[in-house]
C-alpha cells in the first residue's frame, strides 16, 4: 500500500513524540512517513484531523487504531512529512479506501481522546523510586534478561492481537473494528504487539522521562520530553527554514532529542559532544 | 595568565575533532574554527601539517576583521 501513495513534498524527517504531530499539523494536508526499526508506516493527515494510520513490518499490517496505539507505545518516533495537493491527497484517499464524506466525521485528532490504556511491545521494568541515570545502565542489563519471561508477561494481558496477514483479505472484511477511519474510541481488548524488541538505544531513551510522566508498564499516554515545549521546537523550525541551514539538531550527552532535515547525525553528535567537552575545558584557560 | 601547555593540548584535541567532522561532509578542507566563549573569543586555523594558529581575543574584538587578516596572511604565514 505504501509503494502506491503519492510521494508528496517532503519537508524533512524529524524524530518526536508521535503527539508532536498531531499538535502541529493544523494547517499541513499530506502523508506522514513513519520508520521504526525494520517497519515503515504513515499517517494521512488533512489540517490537523488523522484521516488513516497504517504499519507495516515485513508480512504483518497494522490499520486504523491498533496502528495508532503501535505509534504511540514509543515515546520518540522517526518521520518524514510530506505535504500532498489535493489530487494527490485525493489519490491517497481512494488508495487507502477512505470516502470523502468520512472525512466530516473525523475528530480534530487524537490528542483529546481517551483511549484504553495500550499494551507495550515490550515491558521495561524500571525501578520508579531509582535516579534517571541509573535506570539507563539498569535497564541495559533487564534488556538480555527479560527475553525469555516476555512470553510469560504477555500471557497474562488482554487478546488478542490485531495482526492481519495480507493473504487472509476475507478476515479483514468481519472485523468491523478494521474500517480505516476509526479514530474514535472503541472498546475492545489493547492489542498485543508482536513486533521486533526496541533496540537497546531506543530502551536506555526511555528512562530520559520522568517515570511518573511515563509508566512503563501502561505507556496510554505518550510521555512528553522533558526537555523540549512546543515553543522551542517552532523556533527550532523556523531556523531550519532559513536560507541554507540543512539540518538541525538538538541533543544531550545522551541522544539526539529532535532532528529536522535529512542527515545521519549520530557520527555527527558524537563528534560535537566530543568538542563541546573540549572547549569547557579551555574555558576557564583563557580566563 | 593563559596555561599554554594545557590550552596547546586542547586546542590539538579541538582541531582533531572538527577535522573528523570535516571528513564526515566529503573530507572537505578545514578552514578556521570558531568557539565563543562569555567573555572571549577563540579562532583556530590550519596553517600547515599539523601547524595551527590560535586567536584568543575578548568578546569585543571586531571578528570579522581578525578572521578577513587571518585568511589573507595564511599564505606568508605558512612561508
Amino acid at each position: 500500500m505504501i509503494e502506491q501513495l503519492p510521494e508528496g513534498n517532503s519537508i524533512g524527517w524529524m524524530q518526536a513524540p508521535p503527539q508532536w504531530i498531531f499538535t502541529h499539523t493544523v494547517r499541513f494536508v499530506g502523508i506522514v512517513r513513519i520508520v521504526i526499526q525494520d517497519g515503515e508506516g504513515f499517517i494521512l493527515i488533512k489540517r490537523g484531523k488523522p484521516v488513516y494510520y497504517y504499519f507495516k513490518h515485513g508480512r504483518i499490517e497494522l490499520k486504523g487504531n491498533s496502528a495508532l496505539d503501535y505509534f504511540n507505545s514509543h515515546p520518540i518516533i522517526e518521520f518524514n512529512l510530506c505535504k500532498y495537493t489535493p489530487e494527490e491527497f485525493a489519490l491517497a484517499m481512494k488508495i487507502c479506501h477512505i470516502e470523502e464524506d468520512a472525512l466530516h466525521e473525523l475528530p480534530e485528532s487524537p490528542k483529546n481522546i481517551a483511549r484504553e490504556p495500550v499494551t507495550p511491545s515490550r515491558v521495561i521494568p524500571v525501578p520508579r523510586t531509582e535516579p534517571i541515570a541509573e535506570q539507563a545502565a539498569d535497564q541495559e542489563q533487564t534488556v538480555e534478561q527479560e527475553q525469555p519471561s516476555e512470553a510469560t508477561e504477555l500471557a497474562g494481558r488482554p487478546q488478542p492481537a490485531e495482526w492481519e496477514e495480507p493473504a487472509q483479505p476475507a478476515e479483514q472484511e468481519q472485523l468491523p473494528e478494521e474500517e480505516p477511519v476509526e479514530p474514535a474510541v472503541q472498546e475492545r481488548p489493547a492489542p498485543v504487539l508482536e513486533l521486533p524488541p526496541l533496540p537497546v538505544e531506543r530502551q536506555i531513551h526511555r528512562s530520559l522521562f520522568r517515570t511518573a510522566e511515563y509508566p512503563v508498564d501502561i505507556p496510554a499516554t505518550v510521555p512528553q520530553p522533558i526537555l523540549l515545549e512546543e515553543s522551542d521546537i517552532k523556533l527550532i523550525g523556523q531556523i531550519k527554514k532559513l536560507n541554507g541551514v540543512v539540518a538541525i539538531s538538538v541533543f544531550n550527552n545522551e541522544r539526539n532529542i529532535l532532528l529536522m532535515g535529512d542527515v545521519d547525525i549520530e557520527p555527527l553528535l558524537k563528534i560535537a559532544r566530543s568538542m563541546l567537552a573540549t572547549t569547557r575545558k579551555i574555558s576557564p584557560l583563557v580566563e | 595568565m593563559i596555561d599554554k601547555n594545557n590550552l596547546n593540548s586542547i586546542i590539538s584535541t579541538l582541531m582533531v575533532e572538527s577535522k573528523a567532522t570535516a571528513a564526515h561532509f566529503g573530507s572537505a578542507p578545514l578552514s578556521m574554527v570558531f568557539v565563543e566563549y562569555s567573555d572571549n573569543f577563540i579562532i583556530l586555523g590550519p596553517i600547515a601539517e599539523e601547524f595551527y594558529l590560535v586567536i584568543i581575543a575578548k568578546n569585543t574584538a571586531n571578528i570579522g576583521q581578525i578572521t578577513y587578516e587571518m585568511k589573507k596572511n595564511q599564505q606568508e604565514i605558512v612561508s
